[in-house]
Parts: structure tokens; C-alpha cells; sequence
């Protein structure tokens, strides 16, 4: 892997247009460089729990978690990114699931630029200036819609109009991708349960 | 061998049954029930104990008899302790140390002796002046120290009283200015207030009435008659008050899971109770909403202290709640029970210099509650902070972290004090235990400013002697490399 797909994501982020065309039709977009970038987001969500500032950091430390953290960053990524190409094959998207990855990945990449300057700004700063620490993460957050939404935009070549519409049909998805998910569980644990009162029925009266 | 082994095991066994005898019987150590307070994080945390139960004043040996059903207890500013035994009409009157002084049951009213009918409130002034809101006979009895009748006032005459107006005054508590003021048994308008001459002034302090958006919705459904079956929208009524020594009236009202059972009403009835501490000031946080006790604590008594202290006494639980005058929960005491320290239908608390006492209407007694070695630093510190005497106060909080590590309010006294003393970067540690992130703030900027005035000179130094020598290497590199060109040229 050179050089140039590594430094990549920084490009993306600034031209996300020219950046995410690249990514569909000049390969510019690596696998191997989405998922180390979704990794290090999780890494930096925990230390931001465990290491922002006290004036900023509302988490009881009694209740972290760092597996939780990882649960809920890296299963909603997955989730979305499920979601959204299930939605885009019945709706003509031209976006490979690969593809889907690689742009939700991307968008990441902000968040994980300024979450550790945030981290370590929060020590330096008075409850009253605890403003610009929550801008800072709004533009990060902010950013990453943006990209997001130019992203998933141009690997399904989709109008502005039709990608709002997928968005809000993903997320409609993910709900019903959870929701059979706790039916399929629950339902294995019943049958799990009459098995094993079978069993033990069996082995009482054999 | 076996033998010795035998006179071993005697000699063991000896020893040990002394060690049992010598071992004092530490009996009061511990309570009939766990001590607990709630965390930062409003998880109930397990905590020394506070307050433990010592003597009963019950009436059973004394000449006067036992009490009957005690609706009210008074200690005056001499610590004389008035107990209100309802249910015999008369005022029982003892010392601090419960020693009988006085008993009134009648007093001379015009040519005829007139008695109580089950009053229910009492209050003592300064000058020992006894106020009883007569219940029954629907009237407030002014009566000197001596138990004479100085004059009684009767029912509220005005014509903002509606038609039909039962009288029924249950609490009473008097300013310094001799206003009276009464909470009546049904009166939702508020407490009726009279001036010092008795004469009916209005009504203070009302409670807003609770908008409920679904009963709302339920409203505009219903059919007339079917509006006219539901409950009227009517404000709470009071259930009882306590006067502090600015004169402000501490009420406590009855109402289900209300936000402000407990309210501090300035001379306008505005509620002006501060709520500066971790959790709102409802008593218990955490509460059953099946089974036998279920729903939050209902107060159904206030005293409040010379040093903004309050105490609140809980009926559905029988516990007593004590915040400091910020509104941080200080410490739980008290609960239902058969046992001694324990109530079944508390009714009433007052405050004895730092004893707390609280009568059971149910078990007709008054139970003397003394503060334990905990107990008494937390008072001794709330005291000292009130006075303004910081320092002192953080000693005391740093013996009551000696035994509750977990008693966050100290920290905060500890931190204030540091910070008073300018010693911000100490404060910032106990703030952060404290989870006070204004007086963090506070305290941060401090120390950043004190740190930025120690560092800014030298720091500007070296940046400037940094870039002159990074300029002063520039031209002597162009210098040298000229020198060289030039070199090179004359070579040519």
C-alpha cells in the first residue's frame, strides 16, 4: 500500500466531491485503510470517556465500559452501512457494499482529527469556556454528516432529493433490522428453553 | 501429651470467654436499622450514622400522666420543650433534660375556665409566649408564660373568605413582628396571615396549581357531566411551617411527587429555596412505585436551625431529612418501626440545640435523638461555613471524610476553604471529588492565570532569544555562504 492511499482520507475530507468520485472510479478507497480509520474513531471515543477533562466529562467512571463503547460504535456503523445497501439495490444506487464501507469510513475521519485535540483542549479550559470544546465537537459531528451525505451521494450517483430519501429509509431499516434481530433472539431462546425442558424431562423419566 | 493438650485447650477456651467479658458491649453503636445517603450519582451509598435514638418521653412514670395521641412539640429559645398532648387538651412543659416544669390544661377565659378541644399547632416566641392553634374550637389561643389567656383570634373575617369557610387552623408559627401565621385544615389559598393586632391580613404564599397536560387532553374530551365526576384542578394546601431567623417561612406541603415539597418563602410568598445541591430536595430519590410504601416522601414537618440547616420529617417513612441552607442533603435518619428510634406515625420535630427530637402520634411518645460523633461534625461544619469561618469549617470536613470517604459535600467545604486561602491547584482536586464544576472553573482559573504569570516572562524570553538566534544563524549562513561564492569567485 503507498503512500499517497494512506494520506488519501485527508484529501477526501477536504474535497469530498472530487474525493469520493476517485474512491468509485479510480480505486482510490482502500478497505484496509476504512476499517483501521473506524477502529482508531472507537479508540478515540474511549479515551475521550475515560480522559476529558472533569469540567466536560459527564460519565459516571464507575459505568465505563470500553467493550460498550466499542458495541456502540462499531455495530451501528455496520448496521448503517447494512441498511443503506439493502436500501440503494432496490433503488438503482450504483454503490458496491464495499464501496458503502469505504465512503462511511471516510466520513469518520474528521471526528477522529478532532475528538483528541478536544480531549486535550478540555484540560485547559474553565466551565465557561467549555462552549468552544462543544463547537469543536459539533463541527466534527457536522463535518461528518456532510461527508456522509456527499459520499453515500456519489457512489450510488443518486440526486440530492433521492439520497435524503434513502437516508431517512435506511435509518427506517436499521430499526427493522433490530427489531427482527431481538425477535430472532428471543425466539431462539424459547426454543432453546423447550429443548431443554425436553431434556430434562427425558432424563427425569428414561 | 493429651493431658496438656487438654489443659491447653482449657486454658484457650479460659482466655477467650475473658476477652468476651473484658470486650465493652458497645449496644448504641448501632442502629435498629442501615444508614444510607445517595452518592453524587444518586445511588444510595451505605453511611455512618448520624443520629441515635437516647431518651423517650412517653409520660408513663411521670405524675401527669402518658400522652395521648401528641399532634405538636415546640422548643422555645430557653430550650423548654412543649409538648402539645392533643388528645388530652392540655401543653406539657419540660426542660432539656425532660424534667417536668409545667402543665397547662385551662386557663381563665373572661369569668368561666376554658379549655383546648384536640389543638393541633404550637408556638413559643422569644419573650415565652405561647400561641395554640386551637383546632377544635376553631380559634389560636395567646396565652403568656405563665398560662394566662392574653387573648384569643378567632376565624378570618374578610371579604376575599368564600362562602362557607371552615376554620380550622392546625399550624402556627409567629415572626418577630407578632404576625401569626396559620395553615387551616382544607385552605387552599395559601397561609392565612394575620397582623399583630389579630386582624386578618391575607393570604401568602398559595401554591400554583399543577398543570397536567394529559388531564388536560381528558378535559376537552369529557362531556360536562363527566367533567363535573373529576377532581377540580385546586391548588395544594400547606400541612405545616417553621419561621427562620430572617423571618422567612419554610413550608412543607403534602402534594404526590411534587418537585418542591419543602419551599422558603420570602415576605412576598415567593419560594426563594436554594437548589444548589446534587439532587432535588425531595427527600428520598429513590423510592418503590409497587407495594406497601410506595411514592416519594411526604413532609410533614419543618425546623429549620439558626444556620440555615432544615430538618424535614417524612410520615410514609418515618425518616428525617436534614439539608444545609445550598439544599445538599446532609444526612437520613429514622424509620418505621416497633423499635425504639423508630416511629409509626411521627407527627412533629423540633430541634434542641443539636439534638433532634420527634414525636410519634402513634406510639404517644417523644423520642430525643442525639447526633454521633459524625453526626456532630457535619452540624459543626455547616456551622462554621455559615459563620464565615471557612477554615474551621474544612477541619471539620476533613474528620468527617475520616469516616465517610464518600461524604462529597466536604469536599467542596475542604475546596472552598483552599481556594479562600489561594491555594487554587489543591482546591481543583477536592472540586473534581466534590463534583462541583463551578467552583472547578473557579478554581482552574485561578491557577491557569497563577501559572501564566509565573511562566510568562520566561517563556516570551526564549521565544524572542529563540527567534533572533534563528534569524542571527540565517544571516551568518547567507554571510559565510557569500563569503564562500565570493571565495569561489576569486579562485576564478
Amino acid at each position: 500500500m503507498n503512500k499517497e492511499l494512506i494520506k488519501y482520507p485527508l484529501y477526501v475530507i477536504l474535497y469530498p466531491f472530487k474525493g469520493f468520485w476517485d474512491v468509485k472510479y479510480e480505486e482510490k478507497g482502500k478497505l484496509g485503510i476504512a476499517l483501521p480509520i473506524l477502529f482508531m474513531l472507537t479508540l478515540v471515543m474511549i479515551l475521550r470517556r475515560q480522559f476529558a477533562a472533569f469540567i466536560v466529562n459527564f460519565s459516571n467512571p464507575n459505568e465505563l465500559n470500553s467493550l460498550d463503547e466499542l458495541l456502540f460504535i462499531v455495530l451501528p456503523f455496520f448496521l448503517f452501512c447494512i441498511a443503506n445497501w439493502s436500501i440503494t439495490t432496490l433503488m438503482d444506487g450504483e454503490g458496491k457494499f464495499k464501496e458503502i464501507i469505504i465512503v462511511t469510513a471516510y466520513s469518520l475521519v474528521p471526528m477522529v482529527l478532532i475528538y483528541p485535540f478536544t480531549i486535550v483542549l478540555s484540560h485547559f479550559i474553565t466551565g465557561d469556556e467549555a462552549i468552544f470544546y462543544f463547537l469543536l465537537d459539533g463541527i466534527g459531528l457536522f463535518w461528518f454528516i456532510f461527508l456522509l451525505f456527499i459520499g453515500i451521494m456519489t457512489v450510488h450517483q443518486y440526486s440530492v432529493s433521492k439520497t435524503v430519501g434513502t437516508f431517512f429509509l435506511t435509518i427506517v431499516v436499521m430499526g427493522i433490522i433490530i427489531f427482527l434481530g431481538l425477535l430472532s433472539f428471543s425466539l431462539i431462546q424459547q426454543i432453546y428453553a423447550f429443548v431443554e425442558t425436553i431434556f430434562k424431562e427425558l432424563t427425569y423419566r428414561v | 501429651m493429651k493431658i496438656l493438650t487438654k489443659v491447653c485447650s482449657i486454658l484457650l477456651m479460659f482466655f477467650l470467654l475473658l476477652f468476651t467479658m473484658v470486650e465493652p458491649m458497645d449496644v448504641s453503636a448501632s442502629a435498629t436499622y442501615p444508614s444510607y445517603n445517595y452518592s453524587f450519582w444518586e445511588d444510595t451509598q451505605a453511611s455512618p450514622a448520624p443520629y441515635m435514638p437516647t431518651d423517650i418521653l412517653d409520660g408513663i412514670e411521670e405524675d401527669y400522666g402518658r400522652l395521648s395521641s401528641p399532634e405538636d412539640v415546640f422548643v422555645s429559645k430557653d430550650n423548654e420543650v412543649y409538648i402539645l398532648d392533643s388528645g388530652n387538651n392540655r401543653i406539657i412543659v419540660v426542660d432539656e433534660d425532660f424534667e417536668f416544669i409545667q402543665l397547662i390544661e385551662e386557663f381563665r377565659n373572661g369569668s368561666e375556665m376554658d379549655t383546648f378541644n384536640r389543638p393541633e399547632g404550637i408556638f413559643v416566641t422569644d419573650e415565652g409566649h405561647i400561641y395554640v392553634a386551637d383546632t377544635n374550637n376553631q380559634r389560636v389561643v395567646h396565652l403568656d408564660s405563665d398560662g394566662t389567656l392574653v387573648r384569643e383570634i378567632g376565624r378570618p373575617e374578610s371579604d376575599v373568605i368564600r362562602a362557607g369557610f371552615e376554620y380550622y387552623p392546625r399550624k402556627i408559627a409567629v415572626d418577630k413582628a407578632e404576625r401569626i401565621y396559620v395553615v387551616a385544615r382544607g385552605v387552599h389559598d395559601g397561609i392565612i396571615e394575620f397582623d399583630s393586632d389579630g386582624i386578618f391580613k391575607g393570604f401568602y404564599g398559595a401554591n400554583r396549581v399543577t398543570f397536567n397536560p394529559i388531564e388536560f387532553l381528558w378535559r376537552t374530551v369529557a362531556t360536562r357531566s363527566q367533567r363535573a365526576q373529576m377532581a377540580l384542578f385546586i391548588p395544594i394546601e400547606f400541612n405545616n411551617l417553621d419561621i427562620d431567623g430572617d423571618g422567612f417561612v419554610y413550608t412543607t406541603n403534602s402534594e404526590r411527587d411534587t418537585r418542591t415539597p419543602i419551599q422558603r418563602l420570602n415576605p412576598t410568598g415567593t419560594d426563594v429555596l436554594r437548589r444548589e445541591g446534587y439532587h432535588t430536595i425531595t427527600g428520598d430519590l429513590e423510592y418503590a412505585t409497587v407495594g406497601n410504601v410506595v411514592g416519594s416522601s411526604t413532609f410533614i414537618d419543618i425546623d429549620v436551625n439558626e444556620y440555615g440547616m432544615y430538618s424535614a420529617l417524612d410520615i410514609r417513612r418515618g425518616r428525617v431529612f436534614t439539608y444545609d441552607e445550598d439544599g445538599n442533603l446532609l444526612y437520613i435518619f429514622g424509620q418505621l418501626g416497633e423499635q425504639r428510634g423508630t416511629f409509626r406515625t411521627p407527627a412533629a420535630l423540633a430541634r434542641l440545640n443539636d439534638d433532634i427530637l420527634v414525636l410519634d402520634k402513634g406510639f404517644n411518645r417523644l423520642t430525643r435523638f442525639e447526633p454521633t460523633e459524625f453526626g456532630s461534625l457535619v452540624n459543626l461544619a455547616v456551622m462554621e461555613y455559615n459563620e464565615g469561618n471557612d477554615k474551621e469549617s474544612a477541619d471539620y470536613w476533613g474528620e468527617v471524610l475520616k469516616l465517610n470517604s464518600n461524604y462529597e459535600v466536604a469536599y467542596i467545604g475542604i475546596g472552598k476553604a483552599h481556594l479562600m486561602d489561594g491555594q487554587s491547584e489543591e482546591a481543583l482536586e477536592f472540586f473534581e471529588n466534590g463534583f462541583s464544576r463551578q467552583y472547578y472553573s473557579k478554581a482552574y482559573q485561578r491557577h491557569r492565570r497563577d501559572v501564566m504569570r509565573e511562566y510568562f516572562a520566561p517563556a516570551m524570553t526564549s521565544i524572542v532569544v529563540l527567534v533572533l538566534a534563528f534569524f542571527g544563524f540565517k544571516v551568518y549562513r547567507r554571510f559565510k555562504q557569500r563569503g564562500k561564492e565570493g571565495g569561489e569567485r576569486s579562485i576564478e
